[in-house]
């Protein structure tokens, strides 16, 4: 028995401290995908705690047939994407207060990450410019390069099939160094 | 000029190996389109700064908050339903087709001859009178006044000059009605995943073949239930804290459950452990094999998953699940030794039924038994065991 199945096991005994180290395991995973998804950490905290919380109630149908993380990823990757639907009319409102049409936020005023290497401006410029993409291509490029997931693993999360993931990818890298061919 | 092809081609050689045609093609490419080349080398640069890029840094407390909002129930496995949702319509299309056909054979069928029906029709009180004019109240006559009956005289019916008699059964040469054509559009399905209990006669324990098989249910097992059946549990209860003692258990006897064996009263009782693992437990199964050989009377044993009610029945026992209290370390080598000598798994037994015999978290030894327990171990799962009698399935 993995060291998962066996903290499932115990959660699904009333043990709720074994979801807690579950949780304590995947949080900075699943905080930075949601962070990637949506493009900024503030609304990821939000995600990341929907995802966790719904892992917990739907625990008991996790059958296993994947790995717990693919499984507690592709939650994670729903919570990001409907809770990036859900902010979505409020920016519209916004925008639509003076009577003029919605302009989609930009994108490119999100607030990058706190550079920590070196090269800091080309960090900062992957990062916004990786959060321009289409959210189908932000997503398998995330899941793919950043988190290391194998193909198999990405259709799981996402729900589509390998060759769907792989065209996604390949059109994904395109549009990307299109993107940043385009800022300069 | 690069086609879209050309551009697909490139990005899929950044990630991975092509076919043996592709690779042939892109080294044409390569070969011959500088801007091929560029691009190849971007894309690769492009993925390499992606897997470079720092991580955003988890809010502090993000997981206690996680777990100060967990719901208080506690996720209970559910019973794997089997896969009705494509039967259920036709079993209730079966069902209303024969509600039909019944229907239509009372209505249409043959009638039965009313036998007797003279006889009725003389022994038929007077009818009722006419209901009262709004307003007015009726007082039933008092039973004295009531009129006494005449007496009956019973007058065998005329036999009926045509007796109807039951059609003969219909020959099955047209298709059957809940055979044919009805469910010849389902596809019956690919894969039907059913578990098991494990029901097993004690004695069995002793055959590697079960004593494995048992072993391998309980490892797939968040938290086991054992039903043991008996004929008389109070007088089991000795057998299994034997039992329980042979497999170093200490087991704590709730007050109400000593007060129950000592007046010798029927009831149910249980044994809740708080960790097994697999091996424990058949070993305990093992023990109770032994137990039954030296002339104890146990019946079967049914090994199985906890259900909600369990869950339910442990939280209403023990309170709350709380972070079980570390022990403190005996970092000493001779408490350590000690310690590997003599391990003792706390059990609590108490009584399930009657009910007012049933302890709470109040209970002294329940508190004595949720103190006295450690950090479970990997792979250990509760066990409740369930002394009962056959009759109170």
């Amino acid at each position: 028995m993995t060291d998962d199945r066996r903290l499932i096991a115990d959660t699904l005994a009333g043990r709720t401290a074994a979801y807690g180290e579950l949780v304590r395991k995947y949080q900075d995973r699943v905080f930075n995908l949601a962070a990637r998804i949506l493009g900024n950490p503030e609304d990821a905290a939000d995600a990341a705690q929907d995802a966790f919380l719904h892992a917990y109630q739907a625990l008991p149908n996790f059958k296993g047939d994947s790995e717990f993380f693919t499984w507690l990823y592709r939650i994670a990757f729903n919570a990001a994407v409907s809770q990036k639907r859900k902010r979505r009319p409020v920016a519209r409102l916004e925008a639509g207060g003076d009577g003029g049409a919605a302009e989609p936020a930009d994108p490119a005023s999100i607030d990058p990450p706190p550079p920590a290497v070196e090269r800091a401006e080309e960090t900062a410029k992957l990062s916004a410019t990786l959060a321009r993409l289409s959210p189908d291509h932000r997503a398998v490029l995330v899941l793919k390069d950043i988190d290391g997931l194998m193909y198999e693993e990405i259709a799981v999360v996402v729900g589509v099939p390998v060759g769907t993931v792989r065209s996604r990818i390949h059109r994904a890298r395109l549009e990307l160094r299109g993107l940043l061919e385009a800022d300069g | 000029m690069l086609t879209e092809a050309d551009l697909l081609l490139i990005s899929a050689a950044t990630d991975g190996p092509l076919t043996p045609n592709e690779t042939e093609r892109l080294g044409r490419l390569l070969a011959t389109s500088p801007d091929a080349r560029f691009l190849a080398d971007r894309l690769v640069s492009d993925r390499r700064q992606l897997g470079e890029l720092p991580h955003f840094v988890t809010p502090l407390g993000f997981a206690d908050g996680v777990i100060g909002a967990l719901p208080i129930i506690v996720p209970a496995r559910p019973v794997d339903r089997p896969r009705r949702s494509a039967w259920l319509p036709v079993a209730t299309a079966a069902g209303v087709l024969a509600a039909v056909g019944v229907l239509t054979f009372q209505i249409t069928g043959p009638r039965r001859p009313q036998q007797g029906q003279q006889g009725v029709a003389k022994a038929t009180p007077p009818a009722r009178p006419a209901a009262p004019p709004a307003g007015r109240v009726e007082i039933a006559p008092s039973p004295q006044s009531a009129p006494e009956p005449g007496p009956v005289v019973a007058i065998a019916p005329t036999p009926a000059r045509n007796t109807e008699v039951a059609p003969q059964p219909r020959s099955a040469d047209g298709p059957e009605l809940f055979a044919a054509g009805l469910f010849t559009g389902i596809e019956p399905p690919a894969e039907a995943t059913v578990q098991l209990p494990l029901l097993s006669p004690l004695a069995d324990l002793d055959t590697p073949s079960v004593r494995a098989r048992a072993t391998a249910v309980w490892a797939t097992l968040p938290a086991a239930r054992l039903d043991l059946f008996v004929t008389d549990p109070a007088a089991t209860v000795p057998v299994i804290q034997e039992a329980a003692k042979s497999c170093g258990w200490a087991v704590v006897v709730d007050q109400a459950a000593q007060a129950l064996l000592k007046a010798k009263q029927p009831g149910t009782f249980a044994v809740y452990v708080d960790g097994l693992t697999a091996a424990d437990g058949t070993a305990f199964l093992a023990a109770l094999a032994a137990q039954q050989k030296g002339g104890a009377k146990l019946g079967p044993a049914h090994l199985s998953a906890f259900g909600v009610a369990d869950t339910k029945e442990v939280r209403d026992l023990l309170g709350e699940p709380k972070r079980a209290p570390r022990e403190p370390k005996d970092r000493s080598t001779i408490g350590q030794v000690v310690k590997q000598l003599v391990p003792r798994q706390p059990a609590l037994l108490f009584a399930l039924s009657p009910a007012g015999g049933r302890p709470g978290p109040a209970s002294k030894e329940v508190r004595a038994f949720a103190d006295g327990r450690g950090e479970r171990p990997a792979g250990a799962v509760p066990l409740l065991l369930v002394i009962r009698t056959h009759e109170a399935n």
